[in-house]
């Protein structure tokens, strides 16, 4: 290679400043993209319950938070609730009180979500009960 | 007359007294998971003497029976394992005490999760060893333990069954309670990040998704590639906390905690009982109220 030291120095940095954009993507640290959890939006769900015997009291938990309760309901029941309900569905906790010594009680749940897909769940039991239901 | 009438008199009294004496020995039962132990002291109650070789605490990976345990076991009417090849030791046992006594095989009875067994370079399918973090397990290793007692006491058949029945109840409202508990996780954050692949059995009954360190054996030690997938799958998964188990090294799950920056929220029992914490209730009680309150911050 012929040339003044001066004039080779500034080909190579030329040629340098040249390939600067390919250094740069080869030798930048590889980030690992981080997919945040999706936020689960609040959601309107309808609930209607039917007993086959009255409770003393129901209520019912969302995520340990109790979200909907009441004392002597009515042989049947139907409200809705704004929750975060993600579309796979999600569960929920019943307590239901029914009388000590009582015969063997039943409780249907449906949920309706705001897809207005229904599910329908049941719950069976004496006394006090606690137990969680799936939808779906 | 009089002193021979007396003697032999006392000699009927003692006859008379030794021989409902022999009539109630108990059955001697040998334990060697801390789990089963709980379970023969329960479901035989006053009927068993159980000898638990392995004592809460211990690592069932890495006992050994000493010759003082070979003295038991050989006189022994029960021997109960843990199983799913827990126990390597079970032959080299069986041949040293000559033991007549059952030895019942408790894990085997129950149904099985595979899993990657790691060894030095190369790897093979296993089973999952620790069967005990599921309560349904456990309700069905009570069934077997209380079936086996029967069968070498049938005299005591209504007693076993009776305080199996109550025992069972009491499982199965440990398990209502476990899945109350978790429920107040999102199901997106049931993730489960520890030191070594011990909860499969736990996942698969309450929804969660195991992320381990390690393998099956606290020993396993981690490859630095298989740290950083896991550091990455934490990453990407969103996991906001990490647990570490009572009887290992938390110092590389602390290490993964800050590399990610998730929460190191406290030790899991995951081998068993120990001093602390020493019975099933507790130890589900424990595991599950750490976990759940670790996640859902």
């Amino acid at each position: 290679m012929r040339g003044s030291p001066i004039r080779r120095a500034v080909i190579a940095f030329l040629l340098l400043l040249a390939m600067m954009p390919v250094l740069l993507k080869v030798t930048a640290p590889r980030v690992q993209a981080v997919v945040p959890v999706a936020a689960v939006v609040a959601k309107k769900v309808q609930l209607a319950l039917a007993f086959t015997a009255k409770p003393e009291r129901v209520a019912i938990l969302h995520l340990g938070r109790e979200i909907w309760g009441k004392e002597m309901p009515d042989a049947e029941e139907e409200f809705s609730l704004e929750i975060p309900w993600p579309e796979q569905g999600g569960e929920l906790v019943f307590r239901v009180d029914w009388p000590t010594g009582g015969p063997l009680a039943a409780m249907r749940a449906r949920l309706t979500d705001a897809r207005d897909v229904e599910i329908e769940r049941s719950l069976w039991g004496t006394g006090p009960v606690e137990s969680v239901l799936n939808f779906p | 007359m009089k002193k021979r009438t007396f003697i032999f008199s006392a000699i009927l009294l003692a006859m008379a007294a030794l021989h409902p004496l022999q009539a109630q020995d108990k059955l001697k039962v040998s334990s060697f998971s801390t789990i089963l132990t709980e379970i023969a002291q329960t479901v035989g109650g006053g009927r068993v003497i159980v000898t638990a070789h392995l004592k809460p605490g211990v690592d069932p990976h890495d006992f050994e029976p000493k010759p003082s345990d070979m003295r038991i076991v050989a006189a022994a009417d029960l021997v109960l394992l843990s199983a799913k090849h827990m126990e390597g030791y079970v032959s080299r046992l069986q041949e040293a005490t000559g033991t007549q006594g059952k030895l019942l095989h408790v894990g085997d009875t129950l149904p099985s999760l595979k899993l990657t067994v790691q060894h030095g370079d190369h790897s093979h399918d296993g089973e999952d060893p620790h069967w005990w973090h599921s309560v349904r397990n456990i309700i069905r290793a009570t069934k077997s333990v209380r079936d086996e007692l029967s069968r070498i006491s049938p005299a005591d058949k209504p007693l076993f069954t009776a305080n199996a029945a109550a025992y069972i109840t009491r499982l199965e409202a440990l398990d209502q309670w476990v899945k109350v508990k978790v429920a107040e996780l999102p199901r997106d954050r049931r993730k489960l990040v520890t030191n070594h692949d011990a909860f499969g059995y736990f996942a698969k009954d309450y929804g969660f998704t195991v992320m381990p360190i390690a393998g099956v054996s606290k020993n396993a030690q981690p490859g630095s590639k298989a740290v950083a997938e896991l550091i990455n799958a934490i990453k990407t998964a969103g996991v906001k906390a990490v647990f570490s188990e009572d009887i290992a090294n938390p110092k590389a799950i602390q290490e993964i905690a800050k590399e990610t920056g998730a929460v190191f929220s406290g030790k899991l029992m995951s081998d068993g009982l120990d001093p602390k914490v020493s019975t099933i209730e507790g130890m589900f009680k424990h595991n599950v109220s750490t976990i759940v309150d670790g996640l859902k911050k």
